[in-house]
C-alpha cells in the first residue's frame, strides 16, 4: 500500500495513527498557534497518555520535537508530511460531501480512513475535479467529463471557470504555506515555523500569529511575492513565504 | 548612553528605512553635513550641525532599520551607537501613514531610557488619507513628546529643535507604562528583582533593557548584563529559567512572543487614538502604478527600457562632458608645455599631475548623473520594484535583485557602477557585486577589441567583440557562484523587504546626494587615482632622456623582464608592456601598443605592425586578457573606497590577474591544439 509522499521520500513509514497524530497536530497549531498534549488529545478525543506515547515516537522518527510538558514542535519534515496529510483529508471530505453527497460526520470518519492511501497526483485531480463540479453546478452549466479530462490534458477549461493560470490553489484547501496562495487571495497568518534569524525577521515585520493580509502580485517569474500585511506592501521570496503557515480567508 | 556635556547637544535619529529620516536629517542640517563610513564597515554614517538660538546640535543620521535586534549590520550600528555614544535625545522618526510597524521600533527606543521625541513626518499625507489621530492621547499612552512633520516641506523641524531643548533643559522621565503583554512583564519584573547589580553600575543602559534584550536573546545585551551583575552565574540560570518558563508558557521562542507583545501593544494604542481610520488607502495609488510598473509581462520590459535610458543618459550625456573635460585638460597641457622650460619638471606635470588630473576629473559626469538618477529611483520608491522585478533571476546566480543595476552600469564604467552597489543591505550582497563587477567590459576596453578585431576579425567583428562581452558575463556569473560558496557560506540574504509608497523624490535631497557621492569620490578615489598617475608617469619617464614607455625607460625593462611570463601566452615584451600601462587606464594600451609597435616597424604603420607581430589566435587572447585582467586604477581606488578594505581590494586584483593568465592560456592552448596558429 502507497504512504504518505513526505514519508516516501524520507524513507520512513508511518502508520495511519501516527499521521493521523500529525494532522491533529497541524490542525491545533493552525488554529491556536501553539500545540499542547491537552489540545492535541481532545483534537483526537483520546486520552493523554495515548498522546505522550505517539509524540515520543514522532519524535524519533524526526517529525516532531517534544520535551514532557513542554509543547509540540513539528519539525520542517514534520510539518511538511501534516500538511499533506490534512490537504488529503479536506479534498476527500469535500469530495464525500460536495460530489457525492455523503452526510458530514459520515463523511469526516471515510476521509480519516481513505487520506492515508491516496498518492499526491489523485490527490491534485480529485481537488481540481471538486472545484470543477463546483464551478459549474454553480453556473447550472452541465458537467461533462470529457470537459474534466481535457481541462486535465491541456491544463484548459473549456469555459474558462477553472483557471489555468500559473497560480492555482483549489478552493477546498483552506491552510497552506503562505508560498502557496495566488495574487488575491487574502488570509490570516497562522504561525510561522522554523527557527532563527528569518524568522525573527518576519515576525518583527508584523507577521505574527493572526495579522490578516492579502496577496497582491507575484514578480514576473513567480518569486518572489508581494503582500499587503499592516498597511504596507512586504516582498519577499517563495522560499522565505514556505515558512509561514496561513488560513485562507473569503 | 546619556551625554553630560551640554555646551552641544548630541541628537540621534532613528526610525524605519522610508520614513523620512534622510529628508529630516538634510532639512535639519541643511549643507552643514559630513558623510563617511561608520568604523571599520561601509554603511554609511551622517552626521550634521544646526544651531539654533546660539545652543547647537550634533545631529547624527543613524542606519534606517526596523528593529533593534540584530539581524543586519546597520541594525548593530545603530544599537552600538545608542548604547556606548553620548546622547541627548533620540528622534524617532515614524511616518504617519504607516504608523504600526514604524511604531514597532519605537517601542523598542523607549525601553532604552534615553530620551525619545517622535517625529510623526508625512502628517499631511496621512490626513490627506483621512486619517485623524489624538495627538495628545497618543503622547501620553507612550509617554513621550510627539511633534508632527512634514520634513519634504520643513514642516516642524524647528519645533523638534525646541522640543529636544525642553528635554535637555527640564530633564525626561522615562515612560512607565507596560508595554509588554502581562506575564512577559511579571518575569521581567521578577528578574529586576532578583538580579543584584554591582554597586558601581554605570546605569547608562537600563538594565530593565539589558534583561528585554538578553531575553530576546540578544548576545551583547546578555554579556553587558553579566558585567553589571554581581553573580553572574546565578544571572545566567534564572535568564535561563525565565526563557524556558516564557517558552513553555507560550510555546513559542520569547522573541517571538516579545514581538508579539509589542505588537499587541501598539494595536491597542492604536485603537485608542485612531479617531478616523483612514478612508483612502494609501497605497491603493501606488499599487495602481504597480500594476503597470510590476506587470507580469511589462514589468521587465519596462525596467529594462528604464535601465537603457539610465544608460544612455549617464554614458551619451556624461559623454558630452567628458569630451570636454579632455579637450580642456588637453588645452591646459600644452598651454603649460609651452610656458614651462622643457625639461623633467614640465613633464611631470603635463604628463604626470595635469593628465592625473585630468583622469580623476573625467569620470565626474558619470558618476554625477548616475547618482542623480540612482538617488531618483531609490527616493522615488522604484529601486525596490526593481530588486523585485529582477530577483529570480539574480537570485539564480547568488546575487540580490538589487545587484543588477550595478552590474549593468558596469559595461558603461566600474567606477560609478561599483560605487552604485552602496544601494545593496547588507555586506556580503555588496562585495559580491564589487567584486564581479569588473568583468563587465566597460567602454574603455572597447578601442583595444576595435583595433584587434579590425585588423584580425575583419570580417566577423561583430561576433568576436559579443563573444568578448559574453564570456565577461560568463565569468562574472561563475565567479558570483564560486564567491558566494566558497567566502560568504553561512550568509543568509533573506528579500524581506518593504516595497514603499512611491513619491516625489525632493530636489534638494537628491542633488545632496549626487555632491556627496561626487566629491566623495574626488577626495578619496581621486588622491589614489592622481599618485598612481604620477608613478606611471616616472616609470614611462624614467630615466630621463628616453622616449616616453620606449624600449629603455623602467617600463620598458619591466616590460623586457616580464618577457618570459607573457611567453606561453604567445606575446612578446611589448604587449606586456601595453597591458602594464593599461593598469593607469584601459584607454591607453591602444595609444602604447602604437607607439612599442607602429614606432618599432619600418613602415611605422600599426596596422602592419600588429599584423606582423601577433596572429588571429593571440589577438583574441590580447582580448580576453584586457577583458579580464586588473581594471582600472581608478576602478581599484573605487574598491578600496567602497570595500574600505586593502585586503578585499588586493583579492580583487590577484584574483583579476589569476583569472586572466589563466583563462588567456587556456584560449591559447586550446587555439593551437585547434590548429589556429
Amino acid at each position: 500500500m502507497r504512504r504518505g509522499h513526505g514519508a516516501q521520500e524520507k524513507g520512513v513509514a508511518l502508520s495511519h495513527s501516527m499521521e493521523d497524530y500529525l494532522e491533529a497536530i497541524y490542525n491545533v497549531k493552525i488554529r491556536n498557534q501553539v500545540a499542547r498534549v491537552k489540545d492535541i488529545a481532545r483534537e483526537m478525543n483520546v486520552r493523554m497518555p495515548s498522546v505522550t506515547g505517539a509524540l515520543r515516537s514522532l519524535a524519533d522518527k524526526g517529525f516532531v520535537q517534544y520535551q514532557p510538558y513542554e509543547t509540540v514542535e513539528l519539525t520542517q519534515a514534520g510539518l511538511n508530511h501534516a500538511r499533506g496529510i490534512a490537504h488529503r483529508h479536506t479534498a476527500i471530505r469535500e469530495f464525500l460531501t460536495g460530489v457525492l453527497g455523503l452526510p458530514q460526520e459520515e463523511a469526516e470518519i471515510e476521509a480519516c480512513g481513505l487520506e492515508h492511501a491516496i498518492r499526491p497526483e489523485t490527490l491534485d485531480r480529485l481537488l481540481k475535479l471538486v472545484d470543477f463540479i463546483r464551478v459549474h453546478g454553480e453556473e447550472d452549466n452541465a458537467f461533462r467529463l470529457s470537459d474534466f479530462q481535457s481541462y486535465l490534458r491541456n491544463g484548459s477549461d473549456p469555459d474558462g471557470h477553472v483557471s489555468p493560470d500559473v497560480c492555482y490553489l483549489p478552493a477546498t484547501i483552506r491552510s497552506t504555506r503562505l508560498s502557496e496562495l495566488c495574487p488575491g487571495m487574502k488570509g490570516r497568518i497562522a504561525f510561522v515555523s522554523g527557527r532563527g534569524p528569518i524568522r525573527r525577521r518576519l515576525v518583527e515585520m508584523g507577521m505574527t500569529s493572526d495579522t490578516q493580509f492579502e496577496v497582491l502580485r507575484t514578480a514576473p517569474f513567480g518569486d518572489p511575492i508581494e503582500i499587503k500585511i499592516r498597511g504596507y506592501n512586504l516582498s519577499l521570496r517563495k522560499s522565505e513565504a514556505d515558512h509561514v503557515e496561513v488560513e485562507v480567508i473569503d | 548612553m546619556r551625554n553630560s556635556d551640554k555646551s552641544n547637544i548630541v541628537i540621534a535619529l532613528a526610525g524605519n528605512p522610508n520614513s523620512g529620516k534622510t529628508t529630516v536629517f538634510n532639512e535639519l542640517t541643511g549643507s552643514h553635513q559630513h558623510v563617511g563610513n561608520w568604523p571599520g564597515v561601509t554603511v554609511e554614517h551622517k552626521e550634521g550641525t544646526v544651531r539654533r538660538n546660539g545652543q547647537s546640535f550634533r545631529v547624527i543620521d543613524l542606519p534606517g532599520i526596523y528593529s533593534l535586534s540584530t539581524f543586519s549590520q546597520e541594525e548593530t550600528i545603530a544599537r552600538d551607537f545608542l548604547l556606548n555614544e553620548p546622547i541627548d535625545a533620540i528622534i524617532n522618526i515614524v511616518d504617519a501613514s504607516n504608523l504600526e510597524r514604524n511604531l514597532y521600533l519605537t517601542t523598542q527606543l523607549l525601553e532604552l531610557g534615553l530620551p525619545v521625541i517622535v517625529a510623526l513626518n508625512m502628517i499631511d499625507v496621512a490626513e490627506g488619507m483621512g486619517q485623524k489621530l489624538d495627538l495628545k492621547k497618543l503622547a501620553r499612552l507612550m509617554g513621550v513628546e510627539i511633534v508632527p512633520t512634514v520634513a519634504a516641506k520643513g514642516e516642524g523641524m524647528v519645533e523638534i529643535l525646541e522640543a529636544v531643548l525642553n528635554v535637555v533643559e527640564r530633564g525626561y522621565d522615562p515612560p512607565r507604562s507596560a508595554r509588554h503583554n502581562p506575564e512577559v512583564e511579571l518575569e521581567i519584573s521578577r528578574l529586576l528583582d532578583s538580579i543584584s547589580f554591582t554597586v558601581d553600575d554605570d546605569e547608562s543602559v537600563p538594565a530593565r533593557w539589558l534583561i528585554i534584550k538578553t531575553l530576546e536573546g540578544d548576545p551583547e545585551a546578555r554579556k553587558r548584563l553579566f558585567v553589571r551583575s554581581t553573580n553572574p552565574d546565578d544571572t545566567a540560570a534564572r535568564i535561563e529559567e525565565t526563557r524556558k518558563h516564557l517558552e513553555q508558557g507560550f510555546g513559542d521562542e520569547p522573541e517571538t512572543v516579545i514581538a508579539d507583545g509589542r505588537y499587541g501593544f501598539i494595536g491597542g494604542l492604536l485603537r485608542e487614538v485612531v479617531t478616523r481610520t483612514p478612508s483612502v488607502d494609501r497605497v491603493a495609488a501606488s499599487d495602481r502604478i504597480d500594476d503597470v510598473l510590476l506587470h507580469r509581462w511589462l514589468g521587465i520590459p519596462i525596467f529594462l527600457v528604464l535601465m537603457w535610458l539610465t544608460f544612455k543618459l549617464t554614458f551619451d550625456v556624461g559623454g558630452f562632458f567628458t569630451e570636454w573635460i579632455e579637450v580642456g585638460v588637453s588645452a591646459l597641457g600644452a598651454w603649460l608645455g609651452s610656458v614651462l622650460p622643457a625639461g623633467p619638471l614640465s613633464s611631470l606635470i603635463v604628463k604626470g599631475i595635469i593628465a592625473g588630473v585630468g583622469g580623476v576629473v573625467v569620470f565626474v559626469p558619470n558618476i554625477a548623473i548616475i547618482f542623480l538618477i540612482i538617488s531618483f529611483l531609490e527616493d522615488s520608491g522604484y529601486m525596490a520594484r526593481a530588486a523585485f522585478l529582477m530577483d529570480r533571476s539574480m537570485h539564480l546566480v547568488g546575487l540580490h535583485g538589487k545587484s543588477f543595476i550595478p552590474l549593468l552600469m558596469g559595461f558603461g564604467c566600474n567606477v560609478p557602477a561599483i560605487m552604485a552597489a552602496r544601494t545593496l543591505e547588507t555586506r556580503e550582497d555588496r562585495l559580491l557585486t564589487i567584486l564581479i563587477n569588473p568583468l563587465m567590459s566597460c567602454t574603455a576596453r572597447l578601442p583595444i577589441y576595435i583595433l584587434f578585431t579590425g585588423i584580425f576579425f575583419s570580417q566577423h567583428g561583430a561576433m568576436v567583440i559579443f563573444s568578448i562581452y559574453a564570456m565577461g558575463v560568463l565569468l562574472a556569473v561563475a565567479s558570483g557562484k564560486i564567491f558566494r560558496k566558497l567566502l560568504f557560506p553561512k550568509a543568509t540574504s533573506p528579500f524581506v523587504m518593504e516595497l514603499p509608497p512611491y513619491r516625489m523624490p525632493t530636489l534638494r535631497g537628491t542633488l545632496l546626494h549626487v555632491w556627496e557621492r561626487t566629491s566623495q569620490f574626488l577626495s578619496k578615489a581621486g588622491t589614489v587615482i592622481l599618485a598612481a598617475s604620477v608613478v606611471i608617469w616616472a616609470l614611462g619617464s624614467l630615466p630621463w632622456g628616453v622616449e616616453f614607455s620606449g624600449p629603455n625607460s623602467l617600463i620598458g625593462y619591466l616590460g623586457r623582464w616580464m618577457a618570459p611570463m607573457v611567453k606561453p601566452l604567445g606575446f612578446d615584451w611589448r604587449a606586456a608592456v601595453a597591458l602594464l600601462f593599461g593598469f593607469g587606464a584601459k584607454e591607453v594600451v591602444v595609444s602604447t601598443l602604437g607607439v612599442l609597435y607602429g614606432g618599432s616597424h619600418p613602415s611605422g604603420d600599426l596596422h602592419t605592425a600588429l599584423s606582423a607581430s601577433f596572429s588571429p589566435l593571440t589577438a583574441y587572447v590580447f582580448m580576453v586578457i584586457s577583458l579580464i585582467y586588473v581594471p582600472c586604477v581608478a576602478t581599484v581606488a573605487t574598491i578600496k573606497k567602497e570595500t574600505n578594505s586593502w585586503s578585499w581590494t588586493l583579492f580583487s586584483v590577484g584574483y583579476s590577474l589569476v583569472l586572466a593568465y589563466a583563462m588567456g592560456y587556456l584560449v591559447f592552448r586550446i587555439g593551437i591544439l585547434l590548429g589556429l596558429t
